[in-house]
């Protein structure tokens, strides 16, 4: 019977020990499957940022009434706040969207796609919602999440050139697609290098970026360099925060309010770092400064 | 201790095996899922690497093969293969086997991306068995899908048991993976 007991005993510790290496293995693969997806989609959006390009020409002011030379830009490069890229998205955000042309090659046409540097109209933007229209169709259960989403406008439907302002994007979000999940926010700074520009303002005080717009420093031009940056939970962490198809609250009110002047990157950041350490909820982030290849920035008009 | 004392301890050890063993299967049965599930990210993972690395169009072959003489064959193995500079495909890498009796389901409800149209078909030369016949899509530099499919949601395949390879319905254990259709990177999806 003594037998029997001290067998029964090890038995017993030797399933709990298993189950507990069993289960730290699975927290630790879910931990590193999260972040290596973040960490490629952020890869991604890096390397496709810095093929940006405007092509930009000399020409008159006014083809009535000229009288003098400007640059000008048939192409669009744009940095939309929450507030702005909400109204493009049919789920909640709390992050900037950016949208510009490259040479991405990519076209549905069988003609065209063995051509290298097509242009292509490219969005990335983070959005919360569920997978139904992206998850395998055997897959019953919805999940929802934070997404880092990409959108490719193929070659053959480029519309940014028959658009004057920004309304090609409406078109571009709705071939939406994710690319890394569990990115609670993206953060797109354009700016100055360092040198040039100790405090990052002289571009946008807000984040905000539109080549199209009204403010001369961005008309027609690429900023020189954007500083961007994401912010992904782990897959565990998620699964805690389940909430439906609202997003929850915690990440919400550790994003609310943050990011909306320059000069108060850094704290907002430190800000949203500690409400998501208060809250438990583990997370990495992901910051590097990417130089636009095809930017040849000049402070003239 | 006595005779009666141990064999009873026996008789208990051999039943506690005996109820152990189904659910020991299962946990290799699923390990060899779930590496057979890595395996393929990883080789995907590669062949963007490669693509965008080398600016190359890189080619991905799912090849059916029998894993041995006289078996019926299944999508159990595959290659990247790549553009030489004179133009023709010449393998990027050793073949990489799926572990041992995990295949890719041939039903096409369950591996929609083996039935697109205007996929790569092919025999492979050479190698062992001879002609193996394989299907094929590509991986652009850019990191898109080829053939192209336009925010396509079924470019993906399921790993299954080899027995369960033809099956009509799916099995209880299972590993899907998904190929986005924009970068290519893959999405794993268990049960």
């Amino acid at each position: 019977m003594v037998a029997i007991a001290v067998f029964f005993l090890l038995m017993t510790m030797i399933g709990v020990v298993m189950n507990q290496t069993s289960l730290t293995i699975r927290v630790a693969s879910s931990q590193i499957d999260a972040f290596q997806s973040a960490r490629q989609g952020f890869n991604t959006v890096a390397e496709t940022l810095s093929l940006a390009t405007l092509n930009t020409y000399w020409d008159y002011d006014s083809p009535t009434a000229p009288t003098t030379y400007v640059r000008k830009s048939d192409l669009q490069f744009l940095v939309l706040k929450p507030s702005d890229l909400q109204s493009l998205l049919s789920g909640p955000n709390g992050s900037f969207g950016v949208f510009f042309q490259a040479p991405r090659a990519y076209s549905t046409n069988s003609s065209y796609n063995q051509t290298s540097g097509l242009l292509n109209a490219v969005g990335y933007y983070v959005e919360y919602g569920s997978d139904a229209a992206f998850r395998p169709t055997q897959i019953a259960t919805s999940r929802y999440r934070y997404r880092l989403m990409q959108a490719i406008q193929p070659t053959e439907s480029l519309q940014v050139f028959s658009d004057a302002t920004s309304g090609w994007t409406t078109n571009v979000v709705k071939s939406g697609w994710p690319i890394a999940d569990n990115v609670i926010a993206m953060v797109v700074w354009p700016r100055l290098s360092i040198r040039d520009d100790n405090t990052g303002t002289k571009l946008t005080q807000d984040y905000s970026y539109n080549s199209r717009g009204t403010v001369s420093v961005q008309q027609a031009q690429l900023p020189p360099v954007v500083q961007l940056t994401l912010v992904a939970i782990s897959e565990n962490a998620a699964l805690h925060l389940l909430s439906g198809s609202t997003p929850p609250s915690a990440i919400a009110s550790a994003l609310q309010n943050k990011f909306t002047d320059v000069t108060r990157y850094a704290s907002d950041l430190a800000a949203l770092e500690n409400a998501l350490l208060t809250a438990h909820i583990e997370y990495k982030e992901f910051t590097t400064t990417v130089p636009i290849r095809e930017c040849k920035w000049s402070g003239l008009q | 201790m006595t005779l009666v004392e141990m064999l009873v301890v026996i008789a208990i050890m051999a039943v506690l095996m005996a109820l152990s063993l189904p659910s020991f299967t299962s946990i290799s049965e699923s390990n060899n899922l779930s590496i057979g599930g890595q395996l393929l990210s990883d080789q995907i993972r590669l062949g963007t690497q490669i693509a965008s690395a080398q600016n190359q169009i890189l080619e991905v072959r799912l090849i059916k093969r029998a894993s041995i003489p006289g078996a019926p064959p299944t999508y159990c193995a595959l290659q990247l293969w790549t553009t030489a500079s004179t133009g023709t495909m010449v393998p990027a890498g050793k073949i990489t086997f799926l572990p041992q009796n995990i295949a890719i389901s041939e039903n096409a409800a369950f591996s929609p991306l083996l039935s697109l149209p205007n996929l790569g078909t092919g025999t492979l030369p050479g190698g062992s068995p001879a002609n193996s016949p394989y299907v094929s899509f590509k991986i652009h530099p850019c990191g898109y899908f080829e053939p192209v499919t336009a925010k396509d949601a079924q470019l993906y395949v399921t790993l299954v048991q080899k027995r369960f390879s033809a099956a009509a319905s799916l099995p209880a254990n299972y590993v899907m993976v998904q190929i986005s259709p924009y970068t290519c990177s893959p999405t794993l999806y268990r049960p």
